[in-house]
Formats: C-alpha cells, sequence, structure tokens
C-alpha cells in the first residue's frame, strides 16, 4: 500500500526526485560521519550506544564556537575534540574500569541531553549561530545541482569514508583494530595493547561523530536546539549493522535512511495521503526484516562489549 | 555473602551521592543556589501529599520496567525495548478500557490491564522470536522496536480510523471510570493509585518466580550457560519468546499505570523516556528485583522533584537528566569493585591457573 | 641448580630466579629457578597445575611474579606485557593457539609486528613463504585461518613466532593436538631451531617426549621445582618420581604420563558377548553449514564394556558428544538407546532413558558456574519431585540430596550454596560426576573425564567411570589421551575426519597401529 502511494506521488509532475535524492544525501550523510565512527569503535569491540549523546555534545560544542565568533570552521575544530575527550571518558570507564557498554552509553546520553539542554536553556542564542553557506559546484539548476549542491561539510564525507576504509583494510593499525575486535587475547600475545588500541579507535570514533555533531549544528542547522540529535545516533549504529561493518556499505546504509527521511519530509508537498509515521517506520522496519532474512554476514565481531582483561 | 551485599549497597549509595553532586555543581556554575534546588527537589518529591504521590506514581511505572528489564536480563537477554513495549502496552490497555466502557466493574480495569500486559507482551515477544528463530542480535532488534513502536503509536493516536479523539492534538478518547486505577487515598491530594499496589504484587512476584520455582530456575540457568541449559532440555530457542513476553507484559502494565492511573488519555511520547528510566532503575539496583523497590522509588522522586526544580528556582528540568545519567555512570564504573571473584576454595588437589 | 650455569660456561640467554607467583588461594610458583642457555631444549615438566604454564606466562610477561628476579643475558629485567617479551627477544607457542580466525595467515603472523605503518601485503607474502619453506611448514599465506586444520593452525602459530626471530621459543604442550606424524614434524623443527643456537623451551607432563628432543629437564610439583637434571643421565621412572612425589598408583595413570608404555597395560577384563546392546549407532552423519561434520558412524556398545573413541582433537568428537547430549540432532543415520529409537528424542528423552555425559568443557558444558554446587548437582532434577511440586521449589528436599552427594563423592566444598566457580576443577569435575551419576545408568559417555585433573582426582574420575561399567553401564570414553584409551577400553574406535575409520579390540590394537590411524594414515 505504501509503495503504492509513493509510485503514485512518483507519477504526479509536483515531484522533482533530484530533489528527494539531494534531500537524502545531506541527510544520510549527517549520520553517515557518526555511522563511521561507530563502525571503527566497533570493529575494536566497543558497542558505544552513548553516539547519540556524544552526537549531541559535540553538535553543542559546534555551535557553541561559531556562537562565541570563532568561525564556522573552528566548529568543526572544536566539535571533534570534544568527540575525541568525551569519548575518552568513555573509553577510561569501560576500558580500564570494564563498565558495561550498554549502561554506559545509557548513562552518557541522559547525561549529555541533560547537559546540553541545561546549556541551550541558559543560552537561547546558541539556537541561531553563523552557519555554513551552500557551495554550487554544479551550477545553479538542473538535476545535478539539485543532488549535488551542498554545504560543504556534506562532501567531507568521502574523505572520511576513504580514510576509514584505507586505515581499516590497508594499515597496521587496522589490522590491529580488527585483531582486538575479534580475538583481544590473540592481539595481547602478539604484543599488541589491546586497550590501547581500542581507546585509538574511540578516539577516531569520537573525531567522526564530532564531524557529524558540527555538521548537523552548522551545515544541516543553524545553531543548536534542544535535543536536535533525536534519535540520528541511534540511527547510525543500526546502519552500521545494516551495512555490515563495512565502509562503503556503512556509508549505504546511511543514504537509505537518509531517503525515507527526505521522502517523510516530501511527502505532504507532494501531496501524499500516507501518514508520515509510516513512511517514518520504513528504514526501522526494513533493517529489521533485513536482519531477520539475510543471516550471513550480519555478524558482528565476536569480541563486540566484552573488556578485555589479562588474567593476573 | 553478606558482606559483599552491604558493600554493594553502599557503592550504590556512594552513585547516588555522586549524581547529586554532579548536579549541584552544574547549578552552582550557573549561578542558581544549590540549597534551594536540593530544596525545591525535596519538596517536589516529598514536600506534600500531593508530591508524594507523584512520586509514588512515577516509582511505580519504573519498578515495572525494571522488573520487566531484571526478569529478561537474568534469562542472559540484555534488552533494551522497554520503551516500545512500555508505548505498545500502555496503548493497547487504553484501547481495550474505551472499547470496555459499557461493561459492569471490574472488567473493563482487569481487562485493561491483561490487554496492556499481552500487547507489551507481543511486542517484546516479537524479540524473543527474532533471536530464537533467526539469531537477531537482541540489543539491535529491541534498538529498532522501540521506534516502530514510538511510530505507530503516534500513528494510530493520529488515524481517525483508529483512536484519534477530537479535533485537537492527536489523542485517545478518555478513558472511563471503570477502568482507571483508582486512588489509594481519595480523600487526600495524593493522587497515588491502585498501581502501586500492582506493581509492588508484580515485583514481588517476579521474586519469587526467579528465586523459589522451577521456570525462574531455568530462566537462570539459561541466563548463566545457556549450553549447559539446553543439556537439561532448556533453550534459547523454547524460552526467548516466554522470557520476552514477561519482560514485555511487565513495561506495557506500567504503560498502563501511567494512563489508567494518572493521564487517562493517551497521547504520543506520553511516557518517553519511562523505558529508559526503567532499565536505569534496574540498573542501579544491579538485577536484583528487591532492591529495584528503593532504586525506583529514588528515580520517581527524582522525575517528581524535577517539576519543582523548574519552577522555584528556574534551574532547568533537563537537570534531572544529569543527575540520573551521572548516578548510571557511577554505577557502571563501580561494577568491577564488585564483580571481584570470591578465592578458590584451596584443598589438597588444588589445581592452579596452569 | 645455578652449578649448571657455572659449568655450562655460557651466559644463559634468561633466567628466572626465584619467582613467587600467587593465585587466589593457591602459590602456582613458590620459589622456582629455571634457565635457558643458548642451543639448548629445555624441558620443564610437571602435572597438569604444578605451575609449568604460569612460569613461562612469567617469562613471556603474561603474568607478574610477586617475588623474583628475570635475567636476560645475565641482566636483570622486567615483563610487563608480552609486548615487552617479545621485544626482549622471547616467544611462546601457546597451547590455545592466539589466531584470529576471521584474518589471514600473513595478517595473523604479522600482528604486532607490522613491518611497516601501511601494509603491502604481496612483498609481505613472499617474505613468508620464504620462513615457511625454510623450517618445512607448509603453508598458504592467504588463506584464513578458519579455513585451516588444527595442526596447520599450530604452523601458524610457530611461524609467527619465528617471524620475529627470537632467541628463545617457549613451546607450551604443543603435542596435544598433534597427530603422531606431526609431532615427528614438531621435533624437527625443535632441533632446528637448537641448531640455530636459540633458546627452547618445551612445556609439557609427557616423559616420553621430553627424553626424546630436550637436554636439560626442570621438574615442578606443586608449585615448587623439584630438580633440574641432564635429560642423558635420567630415566623414566625417575623423572614420574620427581613430577607426582609418589608412585603411580593406576596402570592408566602411569600409562598417562608415559611411565609405561601404553602397550604394556591391558584391559583390565574382557566382556561377554551376550550381553544386551545398550547404545547402538546406524550410519550417523551430521551436516553444518554445508559440510560433513559426522559421516556414517556406526558402532555398538555393550552394557558393561567400555568403547574408546580415539582421535587428534576436531575429529568430530566435540560433535559426537552434541548428538548423544541430545542437543544436536543427526542429519542422517539411527541413534538406538536399550533397542528403542532415540534419534529425535532430544536431550531430555535421553537423559530419562539413563544416557548420562560427562563433557569435555567442563565450564561450558559441564556446569553453570554462577550457581551454586546445589543447584549445579540438581539441575536436570529440579522439575520433579521431591525436589518441587507444581513447579514451586522444595528447598529442604533440594538442600538434603545435595548435602548427601557432595558427601557420598566427596566434593571439597564448604556447603552447597558456595558458587560452584570457587570450586577446584576436581572438586568441579566430582560435582559433575555426582550429578550424572547419582542417578541409573544405561549408557555413560565421558569426553575428556580427566583432562586438566591433577593425579588424585585423576585416580579417582577413572574409578568412577570403571565403577560404572561394572554395575552394568555401556561406556563410550571419547579420549584424544591415547594412552587412557588404551589403558581403559575393551574396544577401540579410532575417529579420523567425521568417521570410524577403524573398531579394534583391544586385544588387537597397538600404540602404533591406532596412532597411525589417528593421523589417517592407515585404513582399517
Amino acid at each position: 500500500m505504501i509503495t503504492a502511494h509513493i509510485v503514485a506521488a512518483f507519477d504526479s509532475s509536483s515531484v522533482n526526485i533530484s530533489i528527494l535524492l539531494g534531500q537524502a544525501i545531506r541527510l544520510g550523510v549527517l549520520i553517515a560521519f557518526v555511522a563511521l565512527g561507530e563502525m571503527v569503535s566497533q570493529r575494536a569491540g566497543v558497542l558505544n550506544i552513548g553516539v547519540e549523546g556524544v552526537f549531541l555534545a559535540t553538535a553543542c560544542a559546534a555551535a557553541g564556537a561559531s556562537f562565541l565568533g570563532w568561525g564556522v570552521w573552528t566548529g568543526f575544530l572544536v566539535a571533534p575534540i570534544i568527540g575525541m575527550v568525551t569519548m575518552s571518558l568513555i573509553a577510561f570507564l569501560v576500558l580500564i574500569l570494564r563498565a558495561d557498554q550498554i549502561v554506559t552509553g545509557f548513562g552518557i546520553n541522559l547525561a549529555s541531553i541533560g547537559i546540553t539542554t541545561v546549556i541551550v536553556k541558559s543560552k537561547p542564542d546558541l539556537n541561531f549561530v553563523d552557519s555554513l553557506k551552500k557551495v554550487k559546484p554544479f551550477g545553479d539548476g538542473g538535476a545535478l545541482a539539485d543532488m549535488f549542491n551542498h554545504k560543504p561539510s556534506v562532501y567531507l564525507i568521502v574523505p572520511a569514508a576513504l580514510v576509514c576504509w584505507f586505515a581499516l583494510f590497508r594499515t597496521a593499525w587496522g589490522l590491529r583494530v580488527k585483531a582486538v575486535g575479534e580475538t583481544p587475547a590473540a592481539a595481547d600475545s602478539a604484543g599488541v595493547v589491546v586497550n590501547r588500541v581500542r581507546w585509538q579507535a574511540m578516539v577516531a570514533c569520537g573525531a567522526l561523530v564530532g564531524l557529524g555533531g558540527a555538521s548537523l549544528a552548522l551545515g544541516q542547522g543553524s545553531g543548536f536546539t534542544e535535543n536536535m540529535v533525536a534519535g540520528r545516533g541511534f540511527i547510525a549504529l543500526v546502519a552500521v549493522i545494516f551495512g555490515r561493518w563495512r565502509p562503503g556499505l556503512v556509508v549505504g546504509g546511511c543514504l537509505f535512511f537518509g531517503l525515507f527521511e527526505a521522502l517523510t519530509l516530501q511527502a505532504p508537498a507532494w501531496g501524499l495521503t500516507i501518514q508520515s509515521q509510516l513512511l517514518n517506520m520504513v528504514p526501522y522496519l526494513s533493517c529489521l526484516l533485513a536482519l531477520a532474512i539475510f543471516r550471513r554476514g550480519t555478524t558482528p565481531p565476536s569480541a563486540l562489549t566484552r573488556p578485555f582483561e589479562r588474567k593476573r | 555473602m553478606k558482606s559483599n551485599s552491604v558493600r554493594s549497597v553502599l557503592i550504590s549509595i556512594g552513585g547516588i551521592v555522586f549524581g547529586f553532586l554532579i548536579g549541584g555543581v552544574m547549578i552552582a556554575i550557573q549561578g542558581k543556589p544549590v540549597g534551594q534546588s536540593l530544596e525545591a527537589l525535596l519538596k517536589g518529591s516529598f514536600g506534600s501529599a500531593f508530591a508524594i504521590g507523584n512520586t509514588l506514581n512515577k516509582a511505580c511505572a519504573l519498578l515495572l520496567v525494571a522488573c520487566g528489564y531484571i526478569f529478561s536480563s537474568k534469562g542472559g537477554l540484555t534488552q533494551i525495548g522497554a520503551e516500545g513495549q512500555l508505548h505498545i502496552g500502555g496503548l493497547a490497555g487504553t484501547a481495550a478500557a474505551i472499547a470496555l466502557k459499557d461493561v459492569p466493574k471490574p472488567i473493563p480495569l482487569v481487562g485493561a490491564l491483561v490487554v496492556g500486559f499481552v500487547g507489551g507482551g507481543l511486542w517484546g515477544s516479537v524479540a524473543g522470536w527474532l533471536r530464537a528463530r533467526r539469531g537477531v542480535n537482541i540489543v539491535i532488534s529491541t534498538l529498532l522496536l522501540n521506534y516502530i513502536g514510538l511510530r505507530f503509536v503516534e500513528f494510530a493516536l493520529d488515524s481517525r480510523s483508529l483512536m484519534r479523539d477530537g479535533e485537537a492534538e492527536p489523542q485517545s478518547a478518555e478513558i472511563p471510570g471503570a477502568a482507571r486505577l483508582g486512588r489509594l487515598f481519595p480523600h487526600t491530594t495524593s493522587t497515588v493509585h491502585l498501581g502501586l499496589v500492582v506493581a509492588i504484587v508484580s515485583a514481588l512476584i517476579v521474586w519469587f518466580i526467579l528465586n523459589r520455582t522451577v521456570p525462574g530456575f531455568k530462566v537462570r540457568m539459561l541466563g548463566q550457560n545457556p549450553e549447559m541449559a539446553a543439556r537439561v532440555g532448556v533453550s534459547t530457542r523454547s524460552m526467548s519468546v516466554r522470557v520476552m513476553f514477561i519482560a514485555g507484559g511487565l513495561s506495557g502494565l506500567a504503560g498502563c499505570s501511567l494512563l489508567l492511573g494518572e493521564q487517562f488519555r493517551a497521547r504520543p511520547d506520553y511516557a518517553i523516556g519511562f523505558g529508559f528510566a526503567g532499565i536505569a532503575v534496574a540498573l542501579i539496583a544491579r538485577a536484583h528485583v528487591l532492591a529495584a523497590l528503593p532504586a525506583s522509588l529514588l528515580f520517581g522522586a527524582i522525575l517528581a522533584g524535577g517539576l519543582r526544580l523548574e519552577s522555584d528556582v528556574q534551574v532547568p528540568n533537563a537537570m534531572v537528566s544529569v543527575i540520573q545519567g551521572a548516578i548510571i555512570l557511577a554505577a557502571a564504573g563501580t561494577a568491577f569493585l564488585l564483580a571481584r571473584q570470591q578465592p578458590v576454595i584451596a584443598d589438597d588437589d588444588q589445581v592452579a591457573a596452569a | 641448580m645455578t652449578d649448571h650455569l657455572q659449568t655450562s660456561e655460557r651466559v644463559a640467554l634468561a633466567e628466572l630466579r626465584d619467582i613467587v607467583k600467587v593465585f587466589p588461594g593457591v602459590r602456582a610458583n613458590d620459589g622456582v629457578s629455571f634457565s635457558v642457555l643458548p642451543g639448548e631444549v629445555h624441558g620443564l615438566l610437571g602435572e597438569n597445575g604444578a605451575g609449568k604454564s604460569t612460569l613461562m606466562s612469567i617469562l613471556y610477561g603474561l603474568y607478574q611474579p610477586e617475588e623474583g628476579t628475570i635475567l636476560r643475558h645475565g641482566k636483570s629485567i622486567t615483563l610487563p606485557s608480552p609486548r615487552a617479551a617479545l621485544e626482549a627477544g622471547i616467544a611462546i607457542v601457546q597451547q590455545h593457539f592466539a589466531l584470529v580466525p576471521t584474518m589471514s595467515v600473513t595478517d595473523n603472523v604479522i600482528l604486532g609486528n607490522e613491518p611497516s605503518r601501511i601494509i603491502r601485503r604481496s612483498a609481505l607474502t613472499a617474505r613468508i613463504q620464504e620462513l615457511s619453506q625454510r623450517y618445512r611448514l607448509e603453508l598458504d599465506p592467504k588463506s584464513l585461518v578458519s579455513e585451516l586444520s588444527i595442526g596447520q593452525r599450530q604452523r601458524v602459530e610457530i611461524l609467527k613466532c619465528l617471524y620475529r626471530n627470537p632467541e628463545i621459543v617457549i613451546f607450551d604442550e604443543p603435542s596435544t593436538v598433534l597427530t603422531p606424524s606431526e609431532i615427528d614434524d614438531l621435533y624437527g623443527i625443535i632441533r632446528t631451531l637448537k641448531s640455530e643456537d636459540r633458546g627452547v623451551v618445551l612445556i609439557t607432563h609427557k616423559l616420553d617426549e621430553l627424553l626424546a628432543v630436550t637436554d636439560r629437564i626442570t621438574v615442578l610439583r606443586h608449585g615448587r621445582s623439584t630438580g633440574t637434571v641432564t635429560t642423558s643421565e635420567v630415566d623414566g621412572p625417575t623423572l614420574a618420581r620427581l613430577m607426582v612425589g609418589r608412585d603411580v598408583k593406576l596402570r592408566s595413570t602411569a600409562a598417562l604420563v608415559g611411565l609405561s608404555s601404553a602397550d604394556e597395560t591391558k584391559p583390565l577384563r574382557t566382556v561377554a558377548g551376550d550381553a544386551p546392546v545398550v547404545l547402538e549407532l546406524n550410519a550417523v552423519g551430521l551436516r553444518a553449514d554445508g559440510v560433513d561434520r559426522l559421516t556414517e558412524l556406526t558402532l555398538s556398545v555393550r552394557a558393561g564394556e567400555i568403547v574408546g573413541v580415539a582421535g587428534v582433537e576436531g575429529n568430530g568428537q566435540k560433535e559426537l558428544v552434541e548428538l548423544l547430549c541430545g542437543t544436536t540432532q543427526p542429519t542422517a543415520g539411527t541413534m538406538v538407546v536399550s533397542g528403542a529409537d532415540f534419534t529425535r528424542a532430544g536431550a531430555v528423552a535421553l537423559s530419562r532413558q539413563g544416557v548420562r555425559v560427562i563433557t569435555e568443557d567442563r565450564h561450558a558444558t559441564g556446569c553453570v558456574l554462577d550457581m551454586t554446587v546445589g543447584e549445579n548437582l540438581l539441575l536436570d532434577r529440579v522439575g520433579s519431585a521431591p525436589f518441587s511440586r507444581h513447579g514451586v521449589l522444595n528447598r529442604r528436599a533440594c538442600d538434603t540430596a545435595a548435602r548427601e552427594l557432595i558427601a557420598d563423592f566427596r566434593v571439597k566444598t564448604p556447603g552447597p550454596d558456595v558458587q560452584i566457580r570457587n570450586l577446584s576443577g576436581g572438586n568441579q569435575q566430582r560435582a559433575i560426576l555426582a550429578r550424572e551419576l547419582s542417578r541409573s545408568v544405561t549408557v555413560l559417555v565421558a569426553a575428556q573425564p580427566t583432562r586438566g585433573l591433577d593425579v588424585g582426582a585423576i585416580e579417582e574420575v577413572t574409578e568412577r567411570i570403571t565403577a560404572a561399567r561394572d554395575a552394568g553401564a555401556g561406556v563410550l570414553l571419547i579420549s584424544s589421551d591415547l594412552a587412557e584409551v588404551m589403558s581403559m577400553s575393551d574396544r577401540i574406535a579410532v575417529m579420523y575426519r567425521g568417521r570410524f575409520i577403524a573398531v579394534v579390540d583391544r586385544a588387537d590394537a597397538s600404540t602404533e597401529l591406532i596412532g597411525e590411524l589417528m593421523a589417517g594414515l592407515v585404513s582399517a
């Protein structure tokens, strides 16, 4: 039924697919930074539910940097730094104190939503700060422009994904990350300091999440609003599983999620009668179905969520 | 064993103190009066019969969610689906209450509670089934089901053919009096309702099932060693659906207690965050059902008191999340202190860790 | 002990002095000294739990000693981590392979010692190929470790060590998982290492191995060194006495430690040919994930006999045990217990029929570590009277029964309410035996029942199994320890790649024959 509506909508002349796809890219890329970070972290064996909170904190930090007049691009520096610091705190809890990763993530999410809300309520000016301007490398009109003209932060995803891929599959560090996520005891006895590598992976995750946060506050939005992440961190987590821990697929998964978010935004304009809640449900439902139907390749890194401790 | 539980209580109290300290520091940084904030928090939670009622009502929903979470985690299913189960269960209970409005007492209330339990339970079972039959990671599936559930609740309340009532905000019709959880002290300002009794009785039943019955024994065995459990005929397959049904059902009851006891009308997001807060209660209680009683009271008090925080001293209600988050982080970060194993009992044929 | 060093006039590559290592409740090493010279193979002998692996884990930086010093070329050093040990030229081939199954051989070999930040796999592959040829370790560097056999995985482990060009190589119980011919290859590698003037430490509890390949032997018992001897000057019985500290009682135990040749120990009795068949496997097969795990297993076990299943680990024993537990169902053939078909009956029905299983991995499938001793003793029985009524536990009945079992099977525990995790391995195994053998036993399946136990517990477990046999149970003894199988069985089935490639009467079996069958060198 839903598809019938969508197809019907596509047939009508009011629909501009290239605008839709452009929006999908814009929304998908936001999640993709975070998803790439989460992927690196999970590859190292750390399931980081706290990305939602870190995402929010870095968005707030980016808006703050812009608010203080440090310049918009400084926000793209400050947010990753805040992301790395927060991730280090989580790393301290889950790696050194061996706290449960899921519980810690919960705590971080709650604390982050609390702190950022308190901040934005006492400084409402954060709601509107200087943000990035759209660039137009694909000209002023036409389908290509609709699809590929974005705020500059959007294009950052390409180098980010390439670096992630190269780091994981072509460097010694990537080898170690995969080893500590898969068989930490083996990595340890090969002389790899498991918790150090995991910490590095989490810090890398923090940096990527920070890029996402800055993109959210200064690219997608123009400032920080209360709980502006609104579950996108969790979607990123889902996208990692959807993309089977591979950079290309993970980004692809994010674009798929972005497409449905864009659809719900466009639906009213197209006069679609379908209720937005149902459309909103589709990404989650399809992810759940994909998990249920395809069993191969959906196995996470073996040591995911398991703290490492050498027997003493 | 005894000294261990004393330690555990002390560590939990330490974590709670830590949480309030962080909150206090943040309030101080904002230049707001710390002492008055605490006073406001206390007034809002225990300062009057009304405040106490508020606290208890929140606590009872949290307790039900926590019991569900504890039950499933004892069975080895670390799931975070309470949020969705709660909303779906509450919605189902509301639908039943409205449908049964012309039926004699106490059928509407009992019916609504049963349907609420079943609704939440079925929502939970989906994750159990996916895990048992399709091997889907239950953290992931429950996370997804939360979103799907919340969207469905929004959809149902927005959709005229389903539950939407009136022209204003999307919301359900009012829950009829016969289906409401009655006030325990109708002649006072306290709104505490029968849901409290339901929650405490449920907690005691969960404790009894886990510790004194054969099914509970099987659940614990499954949680601690699924391979061994399979050898005596208890498998994840056979149990996950049932365990998740009960866990989801308890969360569903929590939704019912909020709607049938306090709000009397379902709105989208009517209990947003309650599922996660309930899981937090279970975590603070370190998966002990009886410890969840005081833990839920504490979190209920923080939630209730948070309202006064905003009105009395202009500290944003969100400070409550900061305090909760800090308490959870403290609980997570100190868990290792309790995990220290007791020494191997020495004997003459000692086998070392060789 | 230090006089060896003085007479040898060579500085030891590494020396451990007066090492003390305490684990909760036990002194795993209690003042142990040990050294290894260049071009020397130094054996480290001791029972399970004597502290051998602990000592070498200290030399490899896995554990930190409470007391004592570590010297390298005569200079005191500390080894806070395996990394530090590797940098100091010390490498270990671990008993439990430390490999990442989802990565290739090359990636595993270079892990932790990558030549550059960016990996150029083609150059590395060539280098690894060269290394594997020099030591005659045939391997394809590109294949995934998860696709390799156990023997091949050990080669990867060895290659990983040699790639770092260590001066000292420690082998921890390397032969446990190997076939006899693979063991010969291993000796060859050890001799090559020795000829290159490296120091080799060989941890084992098998005397014949030590006598075959070492220069000196240090014996540990209960965490203490009972002496360091020159191999050419000692014989087996002397070593055994040093190791066990008393004369060894059972013949099977003697065979286990290699004191007497397994061939000399004859079966204790012969079975009447007309005893009823209690367990029958008819062409049983198991196919999982598109691979045949078990193929056409046919075997019958009579009441009152022990049928041994010999074989190198990983040839289908685990799957066979799962079938007999009822946790997996065969995909072909039938399983008959006492004349009735139990092919797909499942765990509960098999147990009801008296099929008792002692699984190989006590912690994974033998008990629930976080539950109490009492709960573990009654795991499979709580659902029935008198332990519960209408689903509610009768705590008094449970407690009484648990106490009786604890007394009967001499489980050393402060009481039934202690978590079984806190018991020693031997006592955990006693508790498991108590659970499995305290009810009617038609068929007893015992998989590696004595692994990891000390001599006292081994004797007791062996006696219990024999007693069950004498009481009329049919016993299936699954073991990768040839000596154990040879000394206890009336008949021996040899498992190789998921098949019984031969079933031999004990009278016709010799160590050589079974060994060759285990290696798949001959088919009967």
